[in-house]
This record gives C-alpha cells, sequence and structure tokens, in this order.
C-alpha cells in the first residue's frame, strides 16, 4: 500500500508553523544576498495528488529556470526553486548588478548566480527546520534547471512517488522591492520521515 | 473532425488515460517520464500510461500505474477492454531524459534511461513491438495521440509537433 500523508489537523498545523518561520529566515537569508528586502511568503502548505503537483505553477509545459537541491540526513526530501524566465533574468541583473534588461539568456554567470540564489534558500531553509526541530540534515550542492515545468517537477517527485500517491507540497512566492517576483519555493519531504518532524521533532 | 476541436485528454503523471473514435491524449513536460502510447488502427482505440518509475519498491508491491511493470498490463487491458487487439497495436513512446546533469546528484537521475528499459521490457513481455521511440538526451518533452488517426508528436521546448 502506498503512504498516505493523513496528518491530523495538529501534524498540519505544526508543520505549517515550521514552514513559515523558515520562510522567514529565507527572507532574510535573501535580503542579505540581494541588499534589499526579499520577502518570501509562503502560499500553501498542503498535500496534493502527483499528478496535480505541476498545475499549481500553471501550464506542464512552461519553460522555467531555477535550483534543485536535496535534503540529505534525517529527514530526506527535495526542494526545488522555479521561475518563469522572465524572472530568471530580472533576478540575474540584480544580482550581477546590471541594468535591468540586461540579462536575455542564461549563460555560465546567470546559471551560477541562479544556483547561489537556491543555495541561500535551501540552506536558510532547512537550517530552521534543523534548528527547531532538532533533526539533523545537510542541503546538497544546487544543480541548475532550465526546461519545462513539467520535466523539471518530475526530478524532486521521484522519490516521493515511489511511496506515495501525493506529496506535501509547500509553495511560496517572492517580492522584492515592493514588485512580486513570480517564483515557487516547493519543498517535498519524504513521505516516510515526515511523521517524524511534525511528531516528535524540537518544541514547534 | 480535426485535433483543433477534439478534446484534449491531458495524461498526468502516473495516470492512464483511454480514447476511442476521438480525442487527443497528451503527456506534457515529460522529463525522466516515459509516455507510452498505443493505437489500433482498426478500432480507432487508443490509450496513454504516464510512467513516472520502473518498478515498486518491495516495501510498496501494490505500485499502480506510476510504474513500467504494472502501467503497460494496465493500458493494455483498458485498450483491449475497448475493442482494440493487441497484435494490432501501433506502440510508440517518449521521454525518459536526464534534464538535471550533476555529477552532485545522485545515481537515481539515471533514472530516465532505467524508465526506458522497464517500459521496453514490460512491452516485450506482453508482446507488443515499439515502432517508434523519441527518449533520451537532456530536455523535456511534450508527447501526444490523436485517437482519430493515430498521429504520434512530440513537442521539445521551443519548438513545434514533430511527427514520431
Amino acid at each position: 500500500m502506498s503512504a498516505t500523508f493523513a496528518l491530523t489537523r495538529g501534524q498540519m498545523a505544526r508543520l505549517q508553523s515550521l514552514i513559515h518561520e523558515a520562510l522567514v529566515h529565507v527572507s532574510g537569508g535573501l535580503t542579505d544576498m540581494f541588499g534589499a528586502e526579499v520577502v518570501v511568503r509562503a502560499m500553501h502548505v498542503r498535500t496534493v495528488p502527483l499528478a496535480e503537483v505541476v498545475s499549481i505553477v500553471g501550464s506542464p509545459e512552461m519553460e522555467v529556470a531555477g535550483a534543485y537541491l536535496q535534503s540529505e540526513g534525517e529527514l530526506p526530501g527535495h526542494l526545488l526553486l522555479m521561475m518563469p524566465l522572465s524572472t530568471a533574468y530580472n533576478l540575474c541583473d540584480v544580482l550581477l548588478e546590471q541594468p535591468a534588461g540586461t540579462t536575455t539568456a542564461l549563460g555560465e554567470m546567470e546559471a551560477s548566480a541562479l544556483g547561489e540564489v537556491g543555495n541561500i534558500v535551501g540552506s536558510f531553509f532547512l537550517n530552521s527546520i534543523a534548528d527547531r526541530s532538532g533533526l539533523r540534515m545537510q542541503v546538497t550542492p544546487p544543480g541548475v534547471v532550465n526546461d519545462m515545468a513539467g520535466a523539471v517537477i518530475d526530478i524532486a517527485l521521484l522519490d516521493v512517488a515511489m511511496y506515495a500517491d501525493e506529496a506535501v507540497v509547500i509553495d511560496a512566492t517572492f517580492e522584492h522591492g515592493g514588485r512580486h517576483w513570480p517564483a515557487w519555493f516547493m519543498a517535498f519531504p519524504d513521505p516516510i520521515h515526515l511523521a517524524g518532524l511534525v511528531a516528535e521533532g524540537g518544541d514547534a | 473532425m480535426s485535433a483543433a476541436v477534439e478534446q484534449l485528454l491531458t495524461v498526468g503523471l502516473g495516470e492512464i488515460k483511454t480514447a476511442a473514435g476521438s480525442g487527443v491524449l497528451m503527456a506534457l513536460g515529460l522529463g525522466s517520464c516515459i509516455g507510452v502510447a498505443v493505437w489500433d488502427p482498426l478500432m480507432r482505440v487508443s490509450g496513454m500510461a504516464h510512467v513516472v518509475l520502473p518498478a515498486p519498491p518491495d516495501s510498496n508491491p501494490a505500485g499502480g500505474p506510476k510504474f513500467a511493470t504494472q502501467a503497460i498490463p494496465m493500458l493494455l487491458e483498458q485498450v483491449v477492454a475497448l475493442g482494440a487487439n493487441r497484435s494490432r497495436l501501433v506502440c510508440k513512446i517518449a521521454g525518459g531524459a536526464q534534464v538535471l546533469n550533476s555529477a552532485a546528484m545522485r545515481d537515481s537521475f539515471r533514472i530516465g534511461e532505467r524508465n526506458r528499459e522497464a517500459v521496453l521490457a514490460a512491452l516485450r513481455a506482453a508482446g507488443v513491438r515499439v515502432q517508434a521511440e523519441d527518449c533520451g538526451g537532456n530536455t523535456g518533452r511534450s508527447f501526444r495521440l490523436t485517437a482519430a488517426d493515430g498521429k504520434m508528436a512530440v513537442k521539445r521546448l521551443g519548438s513545434d509537433w514533430k511527427d514520431l
């Protein structure tokens, strides 16, 4: 039988609390990186059938860029920072200190910049959860991706799909300089280990 | 009826869908997943599976249509139930890319290749020959099958549909 995510209301509340606090830390890390306030807001923390995960970003064929990371240790999982190309270009211009509109393609420098953003997001996110839950985990170096949204999400869902027909999806969006940047941060915790996080970990 | 006005049936991750007579089956944004399409030219019955993984783990033997070992028999069973004959089936597959090519990632990211091998083995075991495939590489693709005429096509990012 496939594992399911029958989280109780209390467990879901605990998970949401952990996520919201982690995203505050992510916002702080990105604000330091960009030298201007970046706010990452959790749109949803929910359980979604595998076939419907991609609908969170819209069309599976939409071209996206971003960074993929894995969480290893006591809470394995997959992290995905994805954005439309327009957001990726804007982000590269800011990070590479170029006038807006300069970036029109993703070369080596731009990919490196996206990877760094993914690294900050993943590290701050996991460090916060580790601090609060007491679970030990590490984040892998980021892999930079640029492809159809469906193809990118495939990567992050493989382990979850092995054991479950649905995924706990955390999706978040970004604001920078008073503007909304379309982007999605998704975390797919391993279904077998998730119960340990919401039931036993730390003081949440 | 032209494909443009036919019903579009999106085959999502781990799903199987069928169509009889009309309709367009589409697996969009395939990465390491494999789209498996079959069509009976006489009965104009078609089916598509969106395979995610090669085989279920020992701890989850029930599996389901997301696994190649189970998706292929289930797909064939469903089109046969609609009147298709296995011996007439035209079968084509697409997908199985390695979208993320990073040395930092685990070997499991050869999953596209392993999915393809598992799909081919399951089809072979069922006596269905693959007539064409567009698998591998490092980019995602979409795959469609038009039930009325059996046309199958693949589209990559930034490209138009190309017949398979």
